[in-house]
Parts: C-alpha cells; structure tokens; sequence
C-alpha cells in the first residue's frame, strides 16, 4: 500500500437491519434477580418482637442471636431503655419461617449468662462466645404475642421436658429456693421451679417441677413436706435424725410420698395444689376429708386462745378453731366472742349414719356443748372442748345459721369463777356492823355472867372447898378400913376361909347322904342297916 | 465549520482502522478491506449505555444491603455489608481504612452511576451546554471505574487467607457477587458510550447557525 492509494468505497451489506436489542435483557436480568431477592427479603423477614428485661448485659445490637436449642430464630436488631428508663427494650427480628407459631403468649424469653446457682453451672458458653437470648416456645398458640417480658434467669422447665408441674401451698419458704430439689424416696424426681407469694400475702406457692418416670407417683393423697436440712426428734424409742442429702442441707428441698392408704387415689393433674408440710411426720398425718364449720359464742373472756388450737372430744382433738372474733348480740345487748371452729366429724366416727344437720340436732339436744377450758394453769393457754353434759339446761339447735351455732356453757374456770362470785355476794348481804352490835352485846352479857360466876366460885372455893376435903378424908379412912379388911392376913379373911371349908365339909357330907338315900331308899323308914354298907 | 471524519462521509473501521468513505445513501457500510461493519458512531451507544447503567443502577442496592463477607470467630458469626463493614472500621479507629472503603466502594460506584446518567441524559436531550467539562467528566469515569474492584480485591483475599477451620474463617457473602456485577456493569456502560455523542450536537447547532 502507498500514500497515493485512494480512501476506499465502503460496501454496502445487504443483511436486514437488527432491531431487537438484546442488550436490554441485561437491566431486565438485573432487575429480575434484585426483584426476587426484594420479594425474597420481604417474604423471609421475620415479625420484630420486644423483649422487655431488667438488665441488658451482654446484649449487643445486630449481634445478639435469640435461640431456641442453640438454633438461630432471630437476631436483635435494637436495644433501648424503655420509657420509664427501669427496663431494657429489645427489639428482635425473627426468622420468619422458624418463629411460626413461636411467638404466643406464654413464650418465654431469657438471657443466657454464665450462671452459678443451685448447684448447676450454666451458660459456660457463653463467656466466649458472649450472650444469647435463650427462648421456649409457648404453648398458647391461640394468642399471638409481639410483646415480651424477659424473664431474669433461665426457667428451670422448658416446654419439652416431660413432667408435671405442681403447686405447693406453705406458709414460710424456709431456705426453699427456685432450683431446690424434689426427691421422692431420696431420689432427686425434679426442682422446684418457681415461689410466689400469694395475693392476700398469707402464704407462699411453690411451684415444682416433678419428672417424667415421677410425676406417676404423684396422686391426690401424696404428701409434700420440706425437706430442708434436719428433722431431729426425740421420742420414747430414742433420737431420730431425718435428712434427705447433704444438698439439701445447703438449698433446702421438697420431698414428697403417698401414704400407703391413699396409693389408690386418681393420678393428681397438673398444677393442683397441695399443701407443703413442715415436716414428714406432719405431712403424713392423716388428713380430714369432711369438714362441718361451727360457731360457737362464748360471754367470756377467750384471752389464751389462738387460731389453731384443738378442739377436743373427752381428749381426743375433733377440730380446731379458724377465727375468733368479736361479736354484738343486739337482742341482748352483750358482747360475745365467737369462735368459728373446723369439726371434723370423722373423728367422733359418725361416718355414713345421718346427715350433719339432724346428727348435731340430736346431739344437742342429749346435751352436746362447747366449752372452753383452760390448758395449762401456768401459761393461761385454752382449747375448746365439746362433750355431753346431761345437766345442762336444754338449748335450741338453729341449723339455719351459717355457720350453725353449737350452744356453749361457761367453762369450768369460769363456773368456779362465778361460784365465788355468788358467795362473795351472799357475804356482802350480811349485816355485818349489826352482826357487830350484837357480838358487842353479847360479849356485855357474858362479862356479866362471868363476873357472877367468878363469885360462885369465890363461894365454892371458901364454903364448899373445906367441906369437901374433910368429906375427902373421912372417905380415904373408909377405903383404908376397908383395904385392911381385905388384906389377906387379916381376920375378916381367916374367919372367911374356914367358914368355906366348913361349907365344903358339909356339902360332901351332904352329897354321901344323897347317894346312899338313892341306893338305899328304905333307909328312911327302916334307919341305916349295920354292916351292910359297903361302901 | 468544524471538519469532522462522519460530516466527510469518512469512516474508521473498528477491525483493521482502515479508513473508508462512504456517503449517506450507503445505509450499512462495511469496511472494504476486512468486511466489519462500519459506524459514524458506536451503534446503539445511548441504548446500551441506558441498559448498562440501568442494571447496575438496580445491583446497586443488593449490593449493599446484602452481607459482602461472612466472618467468624470461635462461635460469634458476624455478617458485614459495605457499610458495616465501614463503621466498624471507623468505630475501631482505623479512619483512614474506613474512608478509603466507604469512599471506593460506596462512593465512586454511586458517583459513577449518577455521572454516567447524567452524561447520557446530555446526549439524548442533544445538550449544547458546557461539552468540556461532560467531556472531563467522561474521562474521569472511565479512569476511576477500576478502582471499585479493591473491596471485592480484599475480601477475596480474605477468604483465601482466613481459613482457620473452627477458629475463624471468613467467606463472601451474597452481596459481594451483585457488587462485582456493579462495577462491571458500570465499566461497561462506560466503555459503550460514545464521548464524540457530547460533541455532535455542538457540530449540528455551528452548522444551523451558518
């Protein structure tokens, strides 16, 4: 080729135009891909929850993953303080897919921290990996929730854990705690998981957790007592000592058992109530099924008598007392205390015979009465008693009341009380000052009569003293003769003995005439025959 | 009037740059010695521009709303867009850094895009208003395009680096893909326009006013 060489003539294609431009598919690709990915965002993006908590250590926005078993269900996208600057909001996103049916009313939410307590460690994890919100599911699915409270330590029941909750009613926690174990027959059988003091702030529900295999051995008659620490008790067979582990020495715990009369009760369901004994021997007690409230109104004074203590049949304890109160009887204007009492019918075993109303009606009217009675002179304690008094004057039994009014007496106390204070009435009825004058007058009397009878014996002692010893001298002189007389040497005595000798002589001789006039009858005519006595 | 190549019916092939006349009633000229189609301008430069920029100009924003980089360390897992990637750096001190990747990598694209539409806009309305400084504009874009590349430089790096099985591994996330495609596609739109489309009108407007 040289410089001279002409520009060409292009030539001219004969090939049809292009007017598709395919160059445009390449935004219409971008806009499909960025569309579904949009789609896609929006579809998977979980609902945002709150989760409200006391304290928001640990929880870091965009970092802090919720978890449900260690798998991610969420992320939290935002912490703040709430309105009132007392709890931490967190705001979570969840994943769509996972939180379905997840986020009910009673999901529980916590954060997972390296913990100490109860005997566990937990969340070891995390003081690497740092915090998660640990979650369980709910199982209210009925009510969907976006709105949580955080609960401030992880529960000790999560919804997958087979077992059976239950609610234990007593009045002093002791050293109960959330975490404490529940041991059947020593073996740990679950936990207590949660205390709660009730509305009227009378009492304390405990609520347990016991296991799968256990919760089996839980029916309407199982006792639960603490089994925290001792239970030492001396009795006639010696010292005992009760403990259940040396855990629980350190957490206090809750033990519980069926006694051997009550294994055939229904299975107890879940979160019934049982009351929480204080001790084994306690909760073993048999316990009153049939329960009949009285009332009893006393006019006296029931200082020493407290809610609790027994009522008593002859000894033996048919109930206790539940109120004592203060009551107005506007018929008779008085004052009365009123005791509203538990009997416990079974006791008296008067099970199956007629019903409580007509029972009592009948009882009443033998005499049936409530007293009250000291129990101890010393520390003035009370109980109640019931018993038949035959004697009493009749009483009607008023069925209709409510609670019904068992008739009362006044207590032996009070009786004697009310006996001394008759006789001290009686006594002030006596005229006393008159009683006085009349002692006064008397005793006048009687100085005179004295006086006289001081001369009547000025008189004996001269006129009849002297004529009274020689009349003394004259009888001595007598008795002296006459002792002479009786000695044995004396004459009177000598004369004496042989006047009897002569009697004795006589009489012998008396008795051989006797004898031979019976043998000899004809003697008496003829005379005594010579020689022919032989004799 | 200014002597233009087209306004002479003279045209360069884009083949061989053979220089080849051909006059207006040739329709579809192609060069005489090596037979490629011949173009007064880039055909369809507007159209492709248009779709390029367009497409990138929807990337744009996966890309940075999706995570670039997966990293974790013992068991926290942390996902960082652009702009994470970018405060975080800022937070941790290291300012410098974090200007250089908000700048690189959010900046320059978005400038990009919206400098490019602008340009475009000028050409299809047949602006005749300030053509040096498009033109400055056109060769700034071109030059500073490659420069978006670093944050996908760094992260493919990363992964290749950061491998240390359950102690700590890093690996790119879904953003860093529709980020690639931005700066491609961008780079592309750039390389498609025609810069003498600037000029054209300028040339028609001298020729009206004699």
């Amino acid at each position: 080729m040289s410089d001279s060489d002409p520009i060409p003539q292009a030539v001219e294609r004969k090939a049809a135009p292009r007017t598709l431009q395919l160059v445009w598919l390449v935004p219409v690709a971008a806009l499909v891909i960025g569309g579904w990915l949009a789609i896609k965002a929006v579809w998977d993006k979980g609902p945002n929850v709150t989760i409200q908590f006391q304290n928001g250590e640990g929880i870091e926005a965009n970092k802090t993953r919720i978890k449900h078993k260690a798998v991610d269900i969420g992320i939290v996208r935002g912490v703040t303080l709430s309105a009132d600057r007392k709890a931490v909001i967190v705001t979570a996103e969840m994943d769509r897919s996972l939180s379905d049916g997840f986020l009910v009313e009673d999901t529980k939410f916590w954060v997972v921290r390296p913990r100490i307590a109860g005997g566990q460690v937990s969340g070891l994890g995390t003081l690497l990996a740092g915090s998660y919100i640990g979650s369980d599911p709910g199982i209210k699915t009925d009510n969907v929730q976006r709105n949580f409270v955080g609960l401030e330590t992880p529960p000790a029941v999560t919804s997958d854990m087979a077992g059976t909750a239950f609610k234990l009613r007593v009045e002093d926690l002791g050293s109960i705690d959330i975490g404490s174990p529940v041991y059947f027959r020593g073996a740990t059988a679950g936990r207590v998981v949660s205390t709660e003091v009730t509305k009227d702030g009378k009492s304390v529900l405990v609520g347990v957790f016991v296991d799968a295999p256990f919760d089996a051995f839980v029916n309407e008659e199982t006792r639960f007592w603490n089994a925290s620490g001792f239970d030492l008790s001396v009795d006639a067979s010696g010292v005992k000592v009760h403990t259940q582990s040396l855990l629980t020495l350190l957490l206090g715990g809750v033990a519980f058992e069926t006694p051997p009369e009550g294994t055939s009760a229904p299975l107890a369901r879940g979160e019934s109530e049982f009351q929480l004994a204080a001790t084994r021997t306690d909760a073993m007690r048999p316990r009153e099924t049939v329960i009949e409230p009285y009332r009893l109104v006393f006019d006296q004074s029931v200082r020493g008598l407290a809610v609790g203590a027994p009522v008593d049949f002859r000894g033996i304890v048919v109930g206790e007392v539940r109120a004592i109160t203060l009551i107005r009887d506007e018929v008779r204007g008085k004052y009365g205390t009123a005791l509203d009492i538990h009997f416990w019918p079974q006791r008296m075993r008067v099970e199956g015979r007629d019903p409580p109303v007509k029972r009592m009606e009948r009882w009443v009217s033998r005499g049936f009465r409530g007293q009250l009675r000291s129990a101890n002179l010393l520390t003035g304690q009370m109980y109640v008693a019931l018993d038949f008094f035959p004697k009493v004057a009749p009483a009607k039994y008023d069925a209709a009341k409510s609670p019904p009014e068992i008739p009362t007496i006044p207590g032996a106390l009070s009786e004697l009380q009310d006996s001394i204070g008759n006789i001290v009435a009686t006594l002030e009825k006596i005229p006393f000052d008159k009683v006085a004058a009349d002692v006064r007058t008397a005793l006048q009397t009687l100085d005179v009569t004295m006086k006289r009878a001081d001369t009547l014996m000025g008189t004996l002692s001269t006129d009849v003293a002297p004529e009274l010893r020689k009349t003394l001298e004259q009888a001595r002189k007598t008795f002296s003769s006459a002792e002479q007389m009786l000695q044995s040497d004396s004459p009177v005595q000598g004369d004496l003995r042989e006047t009897l000798l002569e009697l004795t002589k006589t009489s012998e001789q008396l008795r051989a005439l006797a004898d031979y006039l019976e043998r000899h009858p004809e003697s008496l005519i003829r005379g005594k025959r010579q020689g022919s006595d032989r004799k | 009037m200014t002597v233009t190549a087209a306004s002479q019916g003279y045209l360069l092939c884009d083949g061989c740059y053979r220089l080849n006349h051909a006059g207006p009633e040739v329709l579809e000229p192609t060069c005489a010695r090596c037979g490629t189609a011949l173009h007064a301008r880039k055909p369809a430069s507007l159209a492709c521009t248009w779709a390029y920029l367009l497409a990138a100009a929807i990337l744009y924003i996966p890309a940075n709303l999706l995570p670039v980089m997966d990293s974790a360390k013992l068991t926290i897992l942390q996902s960082d867009t652009i702009w994470s990637g970018a405060v975080y750096l800022w937070n941790e001190g290291n300012r410098m850094l974090s200007a250089i990747v908000f700048i690189a990598s959010i900046v320059i694209p978005a400038v990009k895009i919206v400098s490019l539409g602008w340009l475009l806009i000028a050409a299809q309305m047949r602006s005749t208003h300030n053509p040096l400084r498009r033109a400055r504009l056109y060769r700034a874009t071109a030059y500073i395009g490659r420069w978006s590349m670093v944050d996908i430089f760094v992260g493919a790096v990363l992964v290749g680096l950061v491998q240390f099985g359950a102690f700590a591994y890093v690996l790119p996330g879904p953003g860093a893909i529709f980020f690639a495609a931005v700066v491609v596609l961008t780079m592309l739109a750039s390389a498609s326009f025609d810069p003498r489309l600037t000029w054209d009108p300028l040339q028609e407007e001298q020729a009206r006013e004699r």
